[in-house]
This record gives C-alpha cells, structure tokens and sequence, in this order.
C-alpha cells in the first residue's frame, strides 16, 4: 500500500469510527497511526511492543479491545499463518491488498502481490459458482535469506 | 484423536474431534484434545486453519504431499474442499519469482457459495413477487 493511501487509511478509520459514535481516545490513536505506518501485518504484542514509546502506558486490554473494534468496522484484517499467533493489518479503502509468505527458519513475514495469481482465484471463483468477498493466500517455506 | 484425524477428508474443529470420540464411547476434555492438536500440529503432522470466526480448524497432512484448499461460505458457514490444477500452477510460477523454497501453501476464499447464492436470489425473487404480487410459481419458472 502506498503513503498516501496509507494516510487516507487513517483518515478513513477516524471517521468510520467516529460516525460509528464511538469517541476518539489516545490510545485509539496512537494505535491508527502505528498501524498505518506498517508496510505488513503485526501481532498484538508487536503492537504493545512499539506503542511503549507513548507518554502514558496503552495496556493490552485496551489494545485487544480497539483491535476488535477496528476489526468489527472492516478497517483492519485479522490473519493466522500457522503458528498460532494472530497478526493484523490494515485494510486497503481502495481494495489494494497483498499475501504473506511465512519463513517457518526465521520467521519473517514476507509480503508479496502477484496479478497473475489474482487472475487465477478470480477464474477459479467463478468456474466454482461462488461469491468471493476476499481471500488469504499463505506460503510457508524458506525466504531467500534463509537459503543461503 | 490421531485415528479420528487419520479418518477426516477435510477441516475438523477441537468441538468435532470431542463429538466424533464421544461417539466411539470416549470422553477426553477439550483440555485433552487442544494438548493433542497442538502436539500434532507442532510436528508437521496437521494443518491449522483459523478462517477468521475464531475457530481453528484441523486437518491431517497426506505425507504424499496430496492436498486441497478452502472455500468458506459465510452465509452457511460450510467449509468447502477444492483443488485448482491452475491455481496450483500459478502458486509455483510465484515460488520461484519470489526465490523461495515454499513446501506448503494454504488458499482461503470467503464469500457465499453456489448454493446460497441460488437461495439468496429465489429469496429475492419471492420478496419482489410478494411486494408486487405476481404469481410465485409462474414467475420461477421464467
């Protein structure tokens, strides 16, 4: 995703949530803009992890909660990969949208975007008949680092 | 729960593994069966699916390498095994122009499946009929 669409992500989530009736807070804050500025998907104590720089301490709870909340609203993805942690990542306004591949020696996440791919789910989609809202690819195996 | 797993074609949830041992006139806890899946699943033994519902899903891994990927229909909430020759293609044309050496790879599409989306429209067509009173069967059969 790009900057700026990243940006008009933020904005996007303000707004959702604020004509949703729910009050904008600091903590809810700092969370939309720590996710808007990741290029991939983060765990929640990744999330913890980096909001620690904040003046006043945002608790887990708070972080599961707005998560949730974000989540309930269609603004963030929720993925699991395997490995039993729950990662999430923002969702794109203007559909724009990547996969993961997992590297199960390191364990970096490993973002990638492939049209022909696409493609091939959107011919598959329809010889099935079926309806898609959206789709989660994930590969695990080795990323190029870990190969050498 | 291993020869309950060995007999599944596709995704079972902990709930079904408990209802398919109780049915063989055993009774371990949830407790019992989440340490045993997990045990699995930490040796490469089955595979993990969580679609998004909160609920994770277990299926046994085919040594042979034979596999298949998932629909879930978010109106009926049926998990739907298939295997796309093309797809399959495409996933390892994107292997090697990644450079990674992938040995396993799970496809998850959401949305309503054929069947719920002959329901949805029928519905459709019987709230129209209903709100401008036509004649249900005639108007089916056009």
């Amino acid at each position: 995703m790009s900057i700026s669409n990243r940006t008009e992500w933020a904005e996007h989530a303000r707004l959702v949530l604020g004509q949703a009736g729910h009050k904008q807070g600091r903590a809810r804050n700092a969370m939309i803009d720590l996710l808007a500025g990741q290029q991939c998907a983060l765990t929640a104590l990744e999330i913890e992890d980096r909001l620690r720089g904040e003046e006043q301490r945002i608790g887990r709870a708070s972080i599961y909660r707005i998560l949730e909340l974000l989540g309930e609203r269609g603004l963030i993805n929720r993925l699991e990969l395997g490995d039993g942690s729950a990662r999430y990542e923002l969702v794109d306004p203007g559909g724009e949208h990547h996969h993961h591949l997992v590297c199960d020696s390191c364990g970096r996440l490993v973002p990638f975007d492939d049209p022909d791919l696409e493609r091939s789910i959107d011919r598959l989609s329809r010889r099935l008949g079926f309806r898609m809202h959206d789709h989660e690819v994930v590969l695990h195996g080795d990323c190029t680092t870990c190969q050498t | 729960v291993v020869d309950f797993l060995a007999r599944q074609d596709c995704l079972v949830s902990a709930a079904d593994v408990a209802d398919g041992l109780r049915a063989a006139g055993l009774h371990p806890s949830l407790a019992t069966i989440y340490r045993a899946l997990d045990t699995l699943h930490h040796f490469g033994l089955v595979r993990r699916i969580d679609a998004s519902e909160g609920i994770a899903r277990y299926e046994p891994i085919d040594p042979s390498g034979a596999h298949h990927d998932h629909l879930l229909c978010e109106d009926c909430g049926q998990l739907l095994p298939f295997h796309d020759t093309d797809l399959e293609l495409a996933l390892a044309t994107l292997a090697e122009r990644l450079g990674c050496e992938v040995t396993v790879h799970e496809v998850l599409l959401r949305g309503r499946c054929s069947r719920c989306c002959a329901v949805a429209s029928g519905a459709k067509i019987g709230e129209h009929q209903a709100l401008t009173g036509t004649d249900a069967g005639s108007k089916t059969e056009t």
